[in-house]
């Protein structure tokens, strides 16, 4: 037979056992949603530390690229420079003893950034001189390149005369 | 069978010395301290390795685990140089069919009495 002191006992401890029980389960539970809570922003935390190096190392690269970079840019002309491009080839073909005239220029658009202007030129004087006017155009210090060539002869059988129209694109930035 | 009166007082559990000996055996407070306290600090031991492990997979786990947005710049420096040298052929090739060294730079010079041209070329060391 169990004393009526002894089930105050039991009871009390069982009481306690649960409320311990219970406290515990409570604290875990609440551990588990700071838990979830701290698992997002480590989450965000790495995240922007993975941007901030990326970032960081983009910096770097650009830095140490500027050098490159501005040589890069010079080869491609402003639309300030585009009158002195023209004006450098004539000069070219003034220099070979043809005649070069520009016929028509346009800007095509590339992207945000950059347009290709088509110009097309004709030039006249003798094959050496023409063929000659073209490597040079091949060879401009831009970014450019000689699409189209034809080249004819005319005159008599004594001063035969060439004729050649060339079509050359050139990269430029767009105007700002 | 005759009852024997003597039956009971000949049994052992009933005598005295035994009897202290099984009350000994069934309460000893130092013992169920002790093993209150080897199971608590037991239940305490693995909670906290529990909890240290728990920690240890927050704390280091988590940055592995990220998946990290790929927007690294890849800046491929051979391809930079050979397209810069490329394009430094380019335009020596294209002086050097006009006639210009690529090593000689036409400066101005100041205008002065003696001076008999107005350009000069510097050449540069190779």
């Amino acid at each position: 037979m169990v004393h009526n002191k002894t089930k105050i006992i039991i009871g009390i401890a069982t009481t306690l056992l649960l409320v311990t029980v219970g406290m515990c389960a409570g604290f875990f539970y609440l551990v588990e949603q700071h838990k979830l809570t701290l698992n997002e922003q480590m989450i965000k935390i790495a995240q922007e530390r993975t941007r901030k190096d990326n970032l960081a190392a983009l910096v770097r690269t650009v830095e140490s690229s500027k050098e490159e970079r501005s040589n890069f840019t010079s080869r491609i002309i402003t639309e300030e420079q585009v009158i002195d491009l023209l004006a450098l080839i004539e000069t070219v073909g003034r220099e070979q003893g043809t005649t070069l005239a520009t016929k028509s220029l346009t800007a095509n658009p590339l992207n945000a950034t950059f347009e290709e202007l088509e110009i097309h030129l004709e030039a006249t004087g003798t094959y050496e001189a023409v063929v000659n006017t073209l490597g040079l155009l091949e060879q401009l210090p831009y970014q450019s390149r000689v699409t189209q060539v034809l080249i004819t002869n005319s005159g008599d059988e004594e001063k035969i005369e060439w004729n050649a129209s060339f079509v050359v694109l050139v990269t430029k930035f767009k105007k700002i | 069978m005759k009852f024997n009166i003597n039956f009971f007082k000949k049994r052992t559990f009933l005598r005295q010395s035994h009897a202290k000996t099984s009350v000994q055996k069934l309460l000893n407070p130092t013992r169920e301290w002790a093993t209150g306290l080897v199971s608590t600090g037991v239940i305490f031991i693995i909670f906290a390795g529990y909890i240290g492990y728990d920690f240890y997979i927050q704390y280091e786990g988590v940055e592995s685990a990220t998946p990290v947005e790929e927007s690294i710049v890849v800046y491929r420096q051979k391809d930079v140089a050979a397209i810069l040298e490329t394009y430094q052929n380019r335009e020596k090739e294209f002086m050097r069919l006009r006639g210009i060294r690529p090593q000689q730079i036409i400066i101005p010079v100041p205008s002065n009495e003696d001076a008999t041209s107005t350009e000069m070329e510097i050449p540069l060391a190779e």
